[in-house]
């Protein structure tokens, strides 16, 4: 049977605005192409030595029909994927770099996904996961459980560029 | 946002982070360390 020219036309619509909706983004976790943090600190042990560590989303990646932003800051071995949606956001895959072969990575599978902020995001929120992490290393299978419970405890303003901005730990 | 892992042996790790709206992720403190957003930026 032969589609009628409208509904062809709304199917068209629906595809189109789909392939360019933007993915969901929270205010208090926005994500996109190309976002780029730079922060400083110190290590505790070594407090006198100005840490500084640049963050950024260097691409997109698909795991079983999800697509994952890729978050980098490679001066400190931090790599990890993560998506969100209007509940949560998720992390699901940990990178590191291989000892010694520093230019292969290793990639840990965290099952289900780590909800590592709850949306949206207030003061009392709680809650609490068990984690299965398998890293792949061929021929062995690496697995471990983690257990972690998320507590937002507390409200303050925080000054950025010179603008008071809230945030929460 | 404080969360807390447990490592098994009785061990728990706590870690420190602050998110704000807007810019997402700007503190962080663990035992280890602590850092803090000094510049974001959202264009390519």
């Amino acid at each position: 049977m032969k589609k009628h020219p409208a509904t062809i036309s709304v199917m068209a619509a629906i595809t189109i605005l789909f392939a360019f909706a933007p993915a969901f983004s929270s205010d208090f976790f926005p994500v996109g192409d190309g976002y780029t943090w730079t922060y400083e600190g110190y290590m505790k042990n070594t407090p006198q030595k100005k840490l500084v560590v640049t963050a950024s989303i260097i691409k997109r990646e698909k795991i079983a029909g999800q697509e994952y932003y890729y978050y980098s800051a490679p001066s400190v071995d931090v790599r990890f994927l993560v998506r969100l949606d209007e509940n949560f956001g998720y992390m699901k895959v940990l990178k590191y770099p291989f000892p010694v072969l520093k230019f292969v990575t290793l990639d840990v599978y965290l099952t289900p996904e780590i909800q590592f902020i709850k949306l949206p995001y207030k003061v009392g929120d709680a809650w609490e996961q068990k984690i299965n992490a398998e890293a792949n290393l061929t021929p062995f299978k690496m697995n471990q459980e983690i257990k972690v419970k998320f507590t937002v405890m507390d409200s303050e303003k925080f000054v950025f560029k010179g603008k008071d901005t809230r945030s929460s730990t | 946002m404080r969360m807390v892992r447990d490592e098994g042996n009785n061990k728990t790790r706590t870690e420190d982070n602050w998110f704000a709206d807007g810019i997402g992720f700007v503190r962080g403190e663990t035992p280890e360390y602590f850092i803090e957003l000094k510049d974001f930026i959202k264009e390519k």
